[in-house]
């Protein structure tokens, strides 16, 4: 299970063996919290915490090109004042992870401003 | 009249007026305000979102602005004078999809950062059919406030008082 923008933990994959990897929509820099439970017919362990980072890639860099630029500039203006209900809602673009794509998201890009991966 | 060496105690409240000095710096006295002054001028409510003691170099804000839509109807933005023609800032001012909220980012581009304690960010331009009390008295508040300054990567800043 990996902490959501609500603050909730929710199951992100349930698997047999012991490995896993989370490649699912993640900023880079950004620390998640994991949580890891084992089932064994209807028993449950309690759960283990932990956290992981994805150093790969640029914050701000929502189009995924390695740069950070203007087209990720158009990009989060595209898609700025949406929520995590609305349909729209685009992920990678919310690198501040708190649920809003807002003028915060927008100081990630310019914290990066032209620079590469 | 010989001057004694320092007793325990001499130290002891010596040691907590300093640390009581570092609080009130650190936590008590903001870091600096982010305040509205608002006139009226060629038939728009203009609201000035100004910087006023700012202790930290400057590099972005982000904040969401609530207005009263039965009093006002946001227009346009004109970037305020704490910014120079060579900043040029990145901006973004939009209204959510239900309208009374606007949200307002501004960032300078890495490497930029403006070490000036006051000044006008930007100018909000509203309309209004309405008499000029109503608008007056129409209320703005502040949510999703950040302060960041810049040092080797982005430093969000508690402390600064948005109000």
């Amino acid at each position: 299970m990996r902490k959501d923008r609500s603050g909730s933990f929710v199951e992100i994959a349930n698997i047999s063996n012991t490995n896993f990897t989370d490649s699912n929509n993640l900023i880079p820099n950004y620390t998640y919290r994991y949580q890891v439970i084992t089932v064994k017919g209807t028993l449950e362990s309690t759960p283990v915490n932990g956290q992981g980072v994805d150093t790969r890639g640029i914050k701000g860099d929502n189009t995924r090109s390695d740069r950070v630029d203007g087209r990720d500039l158009d990009n989060l203006a595209r898609h700025y004042t949406l929520a995590l209900a609305d349909p729209n809602f685009d992920a990678l673009i919310d690198t501040t992870y708190d649920g809003i794509i807002d003028g915060s998201d927008l100081i990630d890009i310019g914290a990066n401003w032209a620079t590469t991966y | 009249m010989r001057l004694q060496p320092p007793r325990t105690w001499h130290i002891i409240i010596l040691t907590l007026i300093v640390a009581l000095g570092v609080y009130i710096y650190t936590f008590a006295i903001p870091a600096g305000r982010i305040s509205l002054a608002r006139k009226t001028a060629d038939n728009f409510h203009i609201v000035s979102v100004n910087a006023d003691g700012l202790r930290y170099p400057f590099f972005g804000t982000a904040f969401h602005l609530h207005y009263d839509i039965g009093a006002l109807t946001y227009d346009h933005f004109t970037l305020g004078d704490y910014f120079s023609l060579d900043d040029s800032p990145l901006v973004l001012v939009n209204e959510t999809g239900e309208k009374g909220t606007l949200v307002i980012g501004i960032s300078l581009k890495r490497g930029q950062l403006i070490d000036k304690p006051d000044g006008t960010l930007v100018n909000l331009y509203f309309k209004s059919d309405r008499e000029a009390d109503t608008v007056k008295d129409s209320t703005f508040s502040f949510s999703n406030t950040v302060f960041s300054t810049f040092d080797e990567k982005r430093v969000d800043v508690v402390g600064i008082v948005y109000q």
